[in-house]
C-alpha cells in the first residue's frame, strides 16, 4: 500500500498546478489520443487480461463481473 | 337497421377522424428527434497455449481460440433545459473453443464444454450539462454463456469544476450473476461421485458490487492525468467448479476451493503527454491487492506517433507482475488438511509482457472516400507469460459518424 500511497501524493502534488488551460488551447488536450480512459480498439485485449490475470479494475474499462473471470 | 348502420357509420367516421391531421397542431407537442452520433464496430481473434491447464489440475494444454464481436450505436438529444442525452446501445458476441474446457468430459470430443459463445447486450444513457458542470448516466446489462448467467447494473455522476480543468467521477455498478455448476464428470457419477458433487443442476449465486471513484486533471497544454480508484467485493461462487485439484496426500480428486468472498482494491494512475506535433505518450500504472494475498504492479506504456494529421501509429509495452493468492499450490503440492485450494495458473505467482502494434487511418473525406466511415483501426497483441502461456490477439475496428 506504500505504492499507492506514492501514487496519491504524485497525483496530489500534480493537481496543485495553477495554470489555467482555456477551451481555445485545448487542441492537444482534445485529441483523441489524449483520452484518459481505456481505448475502444483495446477493448477485447483487456478483456483477455481480466481471465488470465487475478488483477482487475482501475482502469477506466470493465473490471469484472458479469462474466466467468476474475 | 338503418338506424343501426347509421351508428355504425357514425362510430367509423369519429375513429377516421382521430387520425386525421389538423391544419394546425396548438398542443405544443413535439416529437423528441434522436440524432445518430456514431456506430462503431470491434472485432477481435483471440488464440492462446500453455501447459498448466486449471481444468486438470494445474497441467495440460491451455490452448483456446477465442472470437469476439461487439457493436456500438450512439444517440443524442438535446432537452428544452440544453441538456445533452446520449443513448449508447452495445451488443456483444463471443464465441470460443477451448481444449481444456473440453477436459471437464474427456469421453465426449468436440462437447458442448469445449465449445461455448456468450452474448451480451447492454443499454447505456447519459445526461450532462454544459453549464453547470454536471453529468448523470445509468446502464444495464445482459450476458448469457453456456453456464454463466449475469444480470448487470449501474449509475454514476460526474462534476467539473476549476473551469472544467478537473473531473470527478463516481460510478457504482452491481453485478448479479448465476454460475450452473458443471463438475468433472468422474465427480459427477452418482456411483463414483464424492458427496455433493453427484448433485446435477444446481446454479449458484455469484454477486460483484463495485465503486469506481474517478479524478481527472488538466495539467497544462499539453499534459493531463487521471487517478481511478476501484474498491471491488465479490461474494458467492468464486470457485470454478470444473477446476480441479490433485493432492500430494490423497489419490483422489477435488474440484477447487476458495472463499465465498474476495475484496479487491486497485489504484490506477494514467497520465498522457503531447510532445511536439506528431508524439503522444500514454502512461498507465496500477497497484492491486486483495484479501486472497494476491499483489500485482501493472506498467503500459503507449505511443501515439501521428505520420500524418490522418495516419496513426500506435507500438506499446505492457508489463504486469503478480504475487500468488494464499491458497494456489501447483499440482499435486496441496494438502486435503488445507481448507482451500486450487490450481489455477491465473492465480499463481507471475510476470507477463505484452507488445503491442497498432495502426489508425482516420482520412478527412472517410476512409476510401466512403463519406461516413471516419475510421479503421488494427491492432495486434502478442502476450508472453512466465508460467508458458502464450497469446496473440487481432483486432479491428471501424467507426462510423
Amino acid at each position: 500500500m506504500k505504492k499507492g500511497i506514492f501514487i496519491v501524493a504524485a497525483a496530489m502534488l500534480m493537481l496543485s498546478s495553477c495554470a489555467t488551460v482555456s477551451e481555445y488551447q485545448r487542441m492537444y488536450i482534445n485529441d483523441s489520443d489524449m483520452e484518459l480512459s481505456l481505448r475502444t480498439g483495446k477493448k477485447f485485449e483487456h478483456a483477455f487480461q481480466l481471465y488470465r490475470e487475478g488483477a482487475a479494475g482501475a482502469t477506466g474499462g470493465k473490471s469484472g463481473g458479469g462474466c466467468g473471470c476474475n | 337497421m338503418k338506424k343501426i348502420n347509421l351508428i355504425i357509420l357514425f362510430v367509423l367516421f369519429k375513429i377516421l377522424s382521430a387520425f386525421s391531421q389538423s391544419e394546425e397542431d396548438n398542443t405544443g407537442f413535439k416529437l423528441k428527434k434522436l440524432k445518430f452520433e456514431e456506430a462503431t464496430l470491434v472485432s477481435s481473434y483471440y488464440t492462446q497455449n500453455g501447459n498448466h491447464s486449471a481444468v486438470t489440475g494445474g497441467i495440460g494444454t491451455e490452448k483456446l481460440n477465442d472470437s469476439s464481436n461487439s457493436f456500438d450505436l450512439f444517440f443524442s438529444h438535446k432537452d428544452k433545459k440544453n441538456r445533452i442525452h446520449k443513448i449508447g446501445i452495445e451488443l456483444g458476441f463471443d464465441t470460443y473453443s477451448s481444449a481444456s474446457s473440453n477436459n471437464i468430459d474427456p469421453s465426449t470430443r468436440s462437447s458442448a464444454s469445449g465449445n461455448d459463445q456468450r452474448f451480451y447486450p447492454s443499454i447505456s444513457w447519459n445526461r450532462s450539462n454544459e453549464k453547470t458542470g454536471n453529468s448523470l448516466g445509468a446502464n444495464i446489462s445482459f450476458s448469457k454463456e453456456w453456464d454463466y448467467t449475469s444480470f448487470g447494473s449501474s449509475i454514476n455522476y460526474g462534476k467539473s469544476f476549476n473551469k472544467k480543468q478537473t473531473d470527478v467521477n463516481v460510478k457504482a455498478s452491481v453485478f448479479l450473476d448465476q454460475w450452473e455448476l458443471i463438475y468433472p464428470i468422474e465427480l459427477r457419477s452418482s456411483s463414483s461421485g464424492q458427496g455433493q458433487f453427484r448433485q446435477r443442476n444446481i446454479s449458484k449465486p455469484r454477486n460483484t458490487f463495485d465503486l469506481t471513484l474517478a479524478l481527472s486533471h488538466i495539467v497544462n497544454k499539453r499534459f493531463q492525468l487521471a487517478l481511478i480508484f476501484e474498491p471491488n467485493l465479490q461474494k458467492g461462487q468464486l470457485s470454478t467448479p470444473y477446476h480441479r485439484v490433485y493432492f500430494k496426500d490423497t489419490t483422489k480428486v477435488f474440484i477447487e476451493n476458495l472463499p465465498s468472498t474476495r475484496m479487491k482494491l486497485p489504484l490506477g494512475f494514467r497520465a498522457n503527454y503531447f510532445f511536439g506535433d506528431h508524439l503522444v505518450a500514454r502512461t498507465f500504472y496500477r497497484f492491486y491487492k486483495d484479501d486472497w494475498g494476491l499483489k500485482a504492479n501493472t506498467m503500459e506504456l503507449e505511443l501515439a506517433i501521428k505520420l500524418s494529421p490522418f495516419l496513426t501509429l500506435t507500438p506499446s509495452y505492457r508489463y504486469y507482475q503478480q504475487s500468488a493468492i494464499d491458497d494456489f499450490a501447483e499440482y499435486k503440492e496441496h494438502s486435503i488438511k488445507e481448507e482451500f485450494y486450487s490450481s489455477d495458473y491465473d492465480l499463481s505467482s507471475f510476470t507477463s509482457q505484452g507488445f503491442g502494434l497498432g495502426i489508425k487511418w482516420k482520412p478527412l473525406d472517410g476512409v476510401w472516400g466512403v463519406k461516413h466511415w471516419d475510421q479503421i483501426e488494427m491492432r495486434y497483441l502478442h502476450y508472453d507469460r512466465s508460467t508458458d502461456l502464450s497469446s496473440d490477439i487481432v483486432s479491428l475496428l471501424l467507426n462510423f459518424k
